[in-house]
């Protein structure tokens, strides 16, 4: 195994020994994402000295005695809906537009800990449903989701070690799944959101598509925190997310919640592949029971609350710039202004209610267990299907995609995690406890 | 705890309201993709309002201290 292909304490270790420098380790994934990039079309602005110049002032700093942070000359690849100082927002859909003057919270926080910037990820228009151009990189016929394509892509890929992804409804979790990543969608309010171009603003998070649970634990260790310029924003302790997950590999089998509704949803082959690690989870010592949640009003209330804050975020936008090639989101923002105020409260209400039944559920349980997905990656017409994912944006709930095998074809299976409101460390835990086991 | 079902015929009716505002909102004839979205739109108010709410102990999480 190559420095490349190892963790990213790992990765940071070796570059702060100077096993490897920041500047040799970012021109390595350069070379994966040229290589591969023909056939996956996952980056929107790939501009390689500017990786460089950034990769060179990391190896200066340890040069000069000082530390450049936890992940020291790291690479990572920003869903470009996410402000990056030096590098335009395009939103998968301005043709042309100045580069953002500032940092958001998200990617302050990873630079401030010594990653690099290696460009802007290929996202959906404005995170939202029309196709992106990305491909899959397990089928390059199949999609890799969305809206985090890009994201999802180039992790699946192995051409960058981790990158930011958002989720509205299933943003980050369906692309990790489809691309064989790991995929975290922290709890609401964990990351800050300011410099992020919002899609509907109750729903939106910040999270991560990586290569393991470990990975995802350390990234969320950085990027948690009060953000001031977010109303949503949480002042959360530190959240020693590595540590927990460390000492809680071998720690007691987890009790897991099956949920019915899940696998009813989906595929012959997701549905039995994903009972099966069930199974093994069970004969391994976890408590495995099954669970029963109305998941077609999580489903309904959710398709609510999107569509009449997508509405009101987009609705100025969609008017005033006609050239925008967004039909999907034209349709949506239509549709979304005709909710009445009624039905939107009463959403909000059920909403409410409704998460009040899934935490009473995760007291009983460590982790609500289902499919992350409802089949393996669609063709590239669609993002495939949101089902699995939105109800656990609508709570707010952190949730984590592991890859658990792939189909005869090499298409990716994925099992889903839930965890309780703020547990995000304990939800790793478990995670890990599974990938250790089960996850191929 | 939960509605099981709800009157299928309440879909309808909330389509045909969607789609008469939709029309004096935005004239007669629908942009693509318009009338899919109504329909999956009718559905989803149509399964929200079935689900009876308690005026007092459902607090909308707008207006409640949940975060």
């Amino acid at each position: 195994m190559t420095v490349h292909d190892s963790s990213l304490v790992e990765m940071a270790a070796a570059v702060k020994s100077r096993e490897i420098s920041a500047v040799e380790l970012v021109q390595g994934f350069q070379e994966r994402i040229q290589a591969l990039e023909p056939t996956i079309k996952a980056w929107v602005t790939f501009e390689p000295e500017k990786a460089l110049n950034d990769a060179k002032r990391v190896d200066d700093d340890i040069a000069a005695g000082r530390d450049p942070g936890p992940l020291a000359g790291i690479p990572f690849g920003v869903k470009d809906v996410f402000d990056a100082s030096g590098y335009p927002t395009r939103c998968g859909a301005y043709p042309e537009r100045e580069p953002a003057a500032r940092d958001s919270f998200a990617v302050a926080r990873l630079r401030d800990s010594g990653a690099v910037v290696m460009g802007k990820t290929v996202t959906t228009a404005f995170a939202f449903v029309d196709p992106s151009i990305s491909r899959n990189p397990k089928n390059p016929a199949r999609t890799p989701g969305g809206s985090s394509a890009g994201s999802g892509a180039s992790v699946g890929g192995n051409s960058i070690p981790f990158a930011l992804g958002t989720q509205t409804a299933g943003s980050t979790l369906r692309p990790a799944a489809y691309c064989g990543a790991v995929g975290f969608k922290p709890t609401y309010g964990r990351i800050g959101r300011s410099g992020i171009t919002p899609l509907a603003m109750s729903l939106d998070h910040a999270g991560v598509i990586c290569r393991s649970v470990a990975d995802a634990a350390a990234l969320i260790d950085v990027m948690s925190g009060f953000d001031p310029a977010d109303p949503a924003s949480r002042a959360f302790g530190p959240v020693n997310a590595s540590a927990t997950v460390q000492n809680g590999e071998n720690g007691p089998a987890p009790r897991l919640a099956v949920l019915t509704e899940a696998f009813d949803r989906s595929s012959g082959p997701m549905a039995t592949r994903i009972r099966e690690v069930a199974d093994a989870a069970r004969r391994e010592g976890a408590v495995v029971e099954d669970v029963s949640l109305p998941l077609d009003l999580l489903l309904a209330v959710q398709r609510v609350v999107m569509l009449s804050e997508a509405s009101s975020a987009h609705r100025d936008l969609t008017t005033n710039h006609p050239e925008l090639n967004v039909p999907r989101l034209r349709a949506v923002v239509r549709a979304g202004s005709l909710i009445p105020a009624e039905v939107y409260l009463r959403a909000d209400r059920l909403r409410r209610r409704l998460a009040v039944e899934v935490d009473l559920l995760l007291r009983r349980y460590d982790a609500i267990f289902l499919p992350s997905v409802t089949s393996t990656a669609p063709t590239p017409e669609t993002t495939g299907d949101p089902s699995l994912q939105a109800p656990w944006t609508l709570l707010g709930i952190p949730s984590i995609s592991l890859p658990a095998g792939a189909d005869s074809d090499g298409l990716p299976f994925a099992m889903q995690l839930v965890g309780a409101d703020g547990e995000d460390a304990a939800l790793l835990r478990t995670a890990r406890w599974m990938e250790k086991r089960f996850s191929l | 705890m939960w509605s099981d079902s709800f009157d299928a015929r309440l879909v309808t009716i909330q389509y045909e309201r969607l789609l008469a505002a939709a029309k004096s909102t935005y004239g007669e004839e629908l942009m693509e993709g318009l009338d899919q979205n109504l329909k999956d739109l009718s559905a989803s108010i149509a399964r929200v309002m079935a689900e009876p709410v308690d005026p007092v102990v459902d607090m909308p999480v707008l207006t409640a201290s949940k975060r």
